[in-house]
């Protein structure tokens, strides 16, 4: 028995004609997209450098001097030179929060990747397999039609009734923000296969299964790949409310312990740290995907 | 000429982000609570039983009575209303002495009055089957405080950090010869705590008011509390640093308004606690009669002439709530939370200040 990959998608993903572009490869594959279109264009980047430095510099003058003239007032806002000085301090003081910022960043590194690695462990198969096998899609759709809207946050009180107060709690949370764009992606990506592929494939007397392992995954990757970036964004963007939680260290921690202290300074500090490290993450999650897939290049 | 096109592009952009930046500084230094016409003041308040007063004022007519108009903002906590603050969308209003102290030390508020004595409903609980329960005063000096040394030691707490529930928690400790060190404290939100607790986490839980009340409603024992512990925890009445230095007679007039709310607390227990379950009501919390009495039979509060007497310099000598609030500050400077020099500022910058009370 033969399984097409079939037309009844994830978030309207799939109920388009194969000339159509899916919802979730419009606005989560955005980034893909964009990425082709760029391949198009001349390479000028390596002239452009100065408009990044340009566009920084900038913007750190004028955060510098919208707290010195008091445009906004200190109590709002922290200059730069007294986040960069928190920023030192904190390498080797506890102090406000209780925790050094090598101390946060490991508990929300830990906490963070083992929800995110649980998460497209279980999203990415499941998306690939509910987009090839029927049988498989209509039984799982409704139950994840229902539970993606829910705000991962919505689901702490029943995290802390069902896991406790510990990690699997809280990575719980982020498991939950992680999932839901790995298996939207990787559904749209195994949809998109090129039946001509699928065709062949057949042809040469593969079995469904094995079509699905040879042909469909692969052809999937780059929308894979585009949805553990968008997973990786929804995990770190959720630390903080996992953090909430409970906890004695973490950046979301020494987010909300400057926040209860009103310390401008240590919740701007948190956050760039956090950015940085997901943009880190990215870059790296982007090189990957390049090694793994070089037609993608040209 | 493409990179043109994008460094023109580029510049635009910056343009645009600098220009919103503005838009939203200026909307958040220069927003004033205030209407020009009628004599407004912004006051704030959380859902807890020192937002009563102000709330009798309004039910009864008097701020009208008076010839002004209260504008009421509600907070669900110390932290949101502080921010509030610091964007100058409030002058007057009453929260904990963990935001009170911090709304000193950042924003230069001041301290204008005590709206309630809340040590004994900053307090400790555990479950009616904890070992814990089996030992009572074991130090002679405490004798209220559940537990010994060995039955807390290695437990876990439940607590809202960096906050007098935190204080009270230490106290306790230090009462039973034990530090930080020797438990596991895990901070969570009052609400997720209590939901923690419930489902079986941890061994010991910190709340206050009105949580306490639910926690015994569940069966859950008392183990010890600010007072129990010999630390006392003030909820505060602040004024804006604006507000106190500008408008010190508008400020008076809300102050003497709400004084007129302690007086009736205080001769109407009854009538006020019907008062408070209705405001309560409107901000989604429910209370048994019990508790609703104990808002009044627990926490201590005090007429113009005590909050007077507790802002009193005899000889010169650190007033009872400079005391009170120094002894805050300590736990805050050992916890690494504010430093030295931001306790110095708070006990000499006079902001711990009865000039207003005076003016009543």
């Amino acid at each position: 028995m033969t399984t097409q990959p079939q037309s009844s998608p994830v978030s309207g993903a799939g109920e388009n004609s194969p000339g159509e572009q899916p919802q979730a490869k419009a606005s989560a594959g955005g980034a893909g997209q964009g990425k082709r279109a760029m391949a198009g264009r001349p390479q000028a980047s390596g002239s452009l450098w100065w408009l990044s430095l340009l566009s920084v510099t900038g913007f750190l003058v004028f955060w510098y001097a919208i707290v010195r003239f008091e445009i906004i007032s200190q109590a709002l806002l922290a200059s730069p030179e007294q986040v960069l000085a928190t920023f030192i301090s904190k390498l080797t003081n506890r102090a406000p929060d209780g925790a050094t910022l090598g101390a946060n960043f490991r508990t929300s590194l830990k906490l963070c990747l083992t929800g995110y690695i649980s998460a497209v462990c279980v999203g990415v198969p499941l998306g690939l397999v509910m987009g090839w096998f029927r049988k498989v899609d209509e039984i799982v759709k409704p139950l994840f039609e229902m539970i993606r809207p829910i705000p991962p946050i919505a689901w702490i009180p029943l995290a802390i009734l069902w896991l406790g107060i510990g990690l699997p709690a809280k990575a719980f949370i982020i498991w939950l923000s992680a999932f839901v764009p790995s298996v939207i992606n990787s559904y749209a990506g195994i949809k998109l296969t090129e039946p001509v592929l699928i065709s062949v494939s057949r042809t040469f007397g593969a079995t469904n299964w094995e079509t699905f392992l040879k042909v469909g995954a692969p052809s999937a990757l780059p929308m894979v790949f585009t949805g553990l970036r968008l997973s990786l964004s929804s995990a770190w963007m959720t630390l903080v409310a996992a953090e909430l939680l409970a906890g004695s260290e973490g950046l979301g921690y020494m987010i909300q312990m400057g926040r209860t202290l009103a310390r401008p300074d240590v919740i701007i500090v948190g956050m760039l740290t956090i950015g940085a490290t997901g943009a880190a993450m990215g870059f790296v999650l982007e090189k990957f995907e390049r090694r793994l897939t070089p037609w993608r290049r040209s | 000429m493409r990179s043109r096109e994008t460094a023109v592009g580029s510049l635009i952009l910056l343009l645009s982000l600098i220009g919103s930046i503005l838009v939203a500084g200026a909307g958040c230094s220069k927003s004033s609570p205030a209407p020009a016409k009628e004599m407004v003041i912004a006051v704030s308040h959380q859902p807890c039983v020192h937002a009563l007063p102000t709330y009798m004022a309004m039910t009864k007519g008097w701020d009208k009575a008076e010839g002004f108009k209260i504008e009421y903002q509600f907070y669900a906590s110390g932290p949101p209303q502080n921010e509030a603050l610091a964007s100058n969308k409030w002058e007057v209003g009453a929260e904990g002495a963990v935001p009170g102290m911090l709304a000193a030390i950042r924003y230069g508020a001041y301290i204008i009055a005590i709206s309630n004595d809340e040590s004994e409903t900053n307090d400790l609980w555990v479950r009616p089957n904890s070992p814990i329960l089996k030992a009572k005063g074991v130090n002679p000096k405490y004798p209220d405080i559940y537990g010994s040394a060995e039955t807390v030691k290695g437990k876990t707490i439940l607590l809202t950090t960096a906050s007098t529930g935190h204080y009270a928690v230490i106290a306790t400790l230090k009462a039973l010869g034990l530090g930080e060190q020797d438990v596991k404290l895990v901070h969570m939100e009052q609400s997720q705590a209590m939901a923690a607790f419930e489902a079986g986490q941890g061994d010991i839980v910190q709340l206050w008011a009105p949580f306490d009340y639910i926690g015994e409603s569940k069966g859950w024992k008392k183990m010890s509390s600010g007072k129990r512990a010999g630390v006392v925890v003030p909820g505060v009445v602040i004024a804006s640093k604006k507000a106190f230095e500008e408008n010190p007679e508008k400020v008076a007039k809300w102050l003497k308004l709400y004084m007129r709310g302690i007086g009736e607390m205080k001769a109407n227990p009854g009538d006020s606690a019907k008062l408070l379950n209705a405001y309560y009501k409107e901000h989604g919390l429910t209370l048994d009669d019990k508790a609703l009495a104990q808002e009044f039979s627990l926490r201590p509060i005090f007429d113009t002439k005590q909050q007077l007497a507790l802002f009193a310099k005899p000889g010169g000598a650190p007033s009872q709530v400079e005391k009170w609030m120094s002894d805050l500050a300590d736990f805050f400077v050992q916890q690494g939370r504010i430093t030295p020099a931001e306790k110095e500022k708070l006990m000499k910058g006079n902001f711990i200040n009865d000039k207003i009370l005076k003016m009543l």
